[in-house]
């Protein structure tokens, strides 16, 4: 052992020994291989780096197309609930005598619904006039790559039917919400709807104010599906937003 | 040098590329946090908005509730309400619900939580789509402030609004949707009540609610604050407690109405039932006009010209039987052993009929003129009470008697019973009579803790001994008491086939609030027989509501207001 002890000291001693001079001469510069390894080195490194900066990047933008449609659909959210909370006021017995439903003065509160559809009345800006709003999916539009979409229209009450309210002009029509997935392919309807006890009411295809089932209706529910045309970087799979409110139909 | 510049360069690439890879990582780091940050305001927006909407929807349901109840029963509302118009004296009541330690006073224009909304109620000057800056100045505007019943509030308590301001309903509140349509200028302080179906706008400012036999509609606004997110919610609500037409209410009478009792002897005694429409209170006293919260209604009421017709006949038809009686039982002195002092005065009032049977149907003056509610016709032996005639109460509409009401009127009041019925099955005040008959005496419900009582039997049931009772009493079919004491405050509903309410010998007692007899084909009123006793069927708001106050307050419309 001890011998085998020298032997290392003397040769480790004999290295420090010639170590000296290429030192100096490196101090000179890099010979070509020692650049190539170099550069190669700094190429892997910096290939890792941007490539985990591209990653990173694509996460990034991804997240903010999520957190838009996400804010986007929050605030659609916020909006319908508050058009379900003053749908139908005012109501109709809250005047003596009793004014004709087609008064602008009176709102009728839903006046048709269907899984993708509903349009109601009621003061929803809290400005004193009634508004007949529609809200609809809109599964596609030539001029419009943002659909499929939710579009919303408020136009203030004429004196007319409820179901005969004259269409919105352009300019009042604005989409809420872009990239909604289809009812058929997220697999549940845009707007679902709940009696007083929180039993389902089969709306069918739709149905409006001249049947009596409409009355019922105390809840609605909206299910947002949104699909982002953005690719999770993770899952590689566009990336899906799914958001749930029920908004309690205060007057009816 | 050079080596040493180079030496220098090649460490400071390195260094350089390290540096600008990590602010590519701090800048994407900060990018994905600030993504992340927002997404997660988001979201705590969406639940303060949450939270304090439905913190402004607990205020609201919380007073709504108490306003049910009156003095009697803790948190009670009901006797503390407001009288006066918005910005008028006692025109304001809130309860408010502070956190610990912090002080809410909406009345107070430097108080943090000030009720910015009120002006609007009141003042034609007030900034439209602006927060008020001021407060009423009318003297005593506002009532004690009551608090919360709200245990503990305490800092960070979930759904904790800060205060509900209690006011009537005006015009002036309600614009631009004035109860009228189109607002008009002169009514705008006029109160507006709720007659069960729909809002009714008082004929002018002075007139209440209470002296057209409705509700006073009640605006309700809550105020609610959490962490910036601000809800002021509002409910419009009225009581369902229902306002019968009258003291004995005949819904759809088909068949004629008796008061006969024709047994002892020729025609009929003056009745010993009185029917009266002057308003009383839960006890059976007597109110001066203006001091209950409705005004006296006639003593019988109809909903329909058929209905009312017979009534008129049989009312003639007892008037006729007095006189006859009185005509067969007195001399012209007045003098008989079955005379009394009743029959005495009709004898002498009809003195073309003096000692003559000969009143009859073709001579229809000696008796169409008897008013059933002179003092004088009190048969009641000895004198009880104030009561003083047979049929007494506010001038009907159709004779001095009856008031003919709407068609649908009495129907939506029955549903109205109906559904306090309904609501109450299964809940510690509501008892079902499983029997037909009540043969040992019983108490039902009490002022504080009114019961809601069916009759199981579906023949109807017999009173056979003493029965006290607060509240609601449906009975279908027949409704009969024999000889026992019957004491119910608040509301007889007697339902059909038969639908005959019927007082045998022997029956006392009374029905303070009102009786209803629904329709049927036939219905009969029996309010007298051989040997009755004192039975008194009286109107009484105060009892009918007492008999309702188990139901909340009805919410006649919700609205959110935005500043």
């Amino acid at each position: 052992m001890s011998s085998q002890q020298s032997v290392i000291a003397g040769t480790t001693a004999q290295r420090c020994h010639v170590l000296r001079p290429r030192r100096r001469s490196e101090s000179r510069g890099f010979t070509l291989m020692e650049a190539l390894v170099g550069l190669l080195i700094l190429t892997v490194v910096t290939a890792a780096i941007f490539s985990e900066l591209n990653q990173v990047q694509k996460a990034s933008a991804s997240e903010a197309t999520k957190l838009d449609l996400t804010q986007q659909a929050r605030e659609f959210a916020d909006q319908m609930v508050r058009d379900l909370h003053m749908t139908g006021y005012p109501r109709p017995d809250m005047y003596s005598p009793a004014l004709a439903v087609s008064n602008p003065l009176v709102a009728a509160g839903l006046v048709k619904v269907s899984p993708a559809e509903i349009l109601l009345e009621g003061d929803v800006e809290t400005s004193g006039t009634v508004d007949s709003v529609d809200i609809q999916y809109v599964a596609a539009d030539p001029n419009d790559p943002n659909c499929p979409c939710i579009r919303r229209t408020e136009t203030p009450k004429v004196n007319a039917g409820p179901l005969a309210q004259p269409p919105a002009p352009a300019n009042a029509i604005s989409t809420q919400v872009e990239h909604v997935m289809d009812p058929g392919q997220s697999g549940e309807d845009l707007f679902t709807f709940f009696d007083k006890n929180g039993n389902a009411v089969n709306v069918g295809a739709g149905l409006d104010m001249s049947n009596p089932l409409i009355n019922s209706i105390e809840t609605v529910k909206i299910n947002l599906n949104l699909l982002s045309p953005n690719i999770d970087p993770m899952t590689r799979l566009p990336q899906r937003i799914a958001l749930s409110v029920t908004g309690h139909l205060n007057n009816n | 040098m050079m080596h040493r510049d180079e030496q220098k360069r090649e460490r400071g690439s390195a260094l350089l590329i390290a540096m600008i890879a990590l602010a590519l990582l701090l800048a994407v780091g900060f990018i994905m946090t600030f993504s992340t940050m927002a997404e997660t305001r988001i979201d705590g927006n969406f639940r303060l908005h949450k939270q304090s909407y439905y913190a402004s929807h607990a205020g609201l349901e919380e007073v709504r509730d108490r306003m049910r109840l009156n003095s009697h029963t803790p948190g009670g509302l009901s006797d503390l309400l407001p009288q006066g118009i918005p910005g008028a004296a006692s025109s304001a009541l809130y309860v408010i619900n502070p956190a610990g330690g912090e002080t809410v006073n909406p009345a107070d224009t430097a108080n943090k939580y000030f009720d910015f909304e009120f002006c609007h109620e009141y003042d034609p000057n007030a900034p439209i789509g602006q927060k008020c800056a001021t407060a009423p100045t009318t003297a005593n505007w506002e009532l004690t402030t009551q608090n919360s019943l709200q245990t503990p509030q305490t800092t960070g308590q979930p759904l904790a609004y800060k205060w509900v301001r209690i006011n009537l309903k005006t015009d002036r509140v309600a614009q631009p949707y004035c109860v009228e349509g189109p607002c008009s200028a002169a009514n705008l302080d006029n109160r507006v009540c709720w007659d069960g179906t729909e809002e009714v706008l008082a004929p002018d400012a002075t007139t209440t609610c209470g002296a057209l036999n409705m509700h006073p509609v009640y605006m309700l606004s809550s105020y609610s604050s959490s962490l910036g997110a601000r809800t002021l919610s509002r409910y419009e609500v009225a009581s369902v407690a229902i306002r019968p037409p009258g003291a004995l209410n005949l819904e759809s009478q088909q068949s004629a109405p008796s008061f006969n009792d024709s047994s002892n002897g020729t025609g009929d005694q003056i009745p010993f039932t009185n029917i009266d429409g002057r308003p009383r209170d839960i006890n059976g006293n007597l109110l001066p006009p203006g001091t209950s919260g409705c005004e006296a209604t006639p003593p019988i009421a109809t909903d329909g010209s058929s209905s009312t017709s017979s009534l008129q006949s049989a009312l003639d038809d007892l008037r006729q039987r007095i006189v006859q009686r009185a005509n067969a039982f007195c001399g012209a002195n007045g003098n008989s052993t079955s005379c009394t002092p009743g029959l005495a005065w009709v004898n002498s009032n009809f003195p073309e009929n003096n000692n003559s049977s000969n009143c009859s149907a073709s001579t229809p003056t000696c008796y169409k003129n008897l008013n059933l509610s002179a003092p004088q016709l009190d048969a009641q032996t000895p004198l009880v009470g104030p009561v003083s005639a047979p049929f007494i109460g506010a001038t009907g509409n159709v004779d001095s008697l009856i008031s003919q009401v709407g068609a649908n009127t009495l129907q939506s009041q029955i549903s109205t019973i109906n559904q306090v019925v309904s609501d109450a099955a299964g809940q510690p005040n509501f008892f079902t009579i499983p029997n037909s008959t009540i043969s040992s005496p019983v108490t039902y419900g009490s002022v504080d803790n009114p019961a809601v009582v069916v009759a199981g039997d579906s023949g109807g049931l017999e009173i056979q001994a003493n029965v006290t009772g607060y509240g609601i009493l449906v009975v279908p079919n027949n409704f009969r008491i024999d000889s026992a004491t019957f004491q119910w405050t608040g509301i007889v509903l007697v339902e059909p086939p038969s639908g005959e309410f019927r007082l045998d010998n022997g029956a006392n007692g009374f029905i303070n609030g009102a009786l209803v007899m629904q329709a049927s084909s036939t219905t009969n009123v029996r309010t007298s027989d051989s040997d009755s006793r004192n039975f008194t069927i009286s109107y009484s708001c105060d009892a009918i509501d007492l008999a309702f106050s188990a139901e909340p307050l009805k919410i006649i419309s919700y609205s959110e207001i935005a500043y």
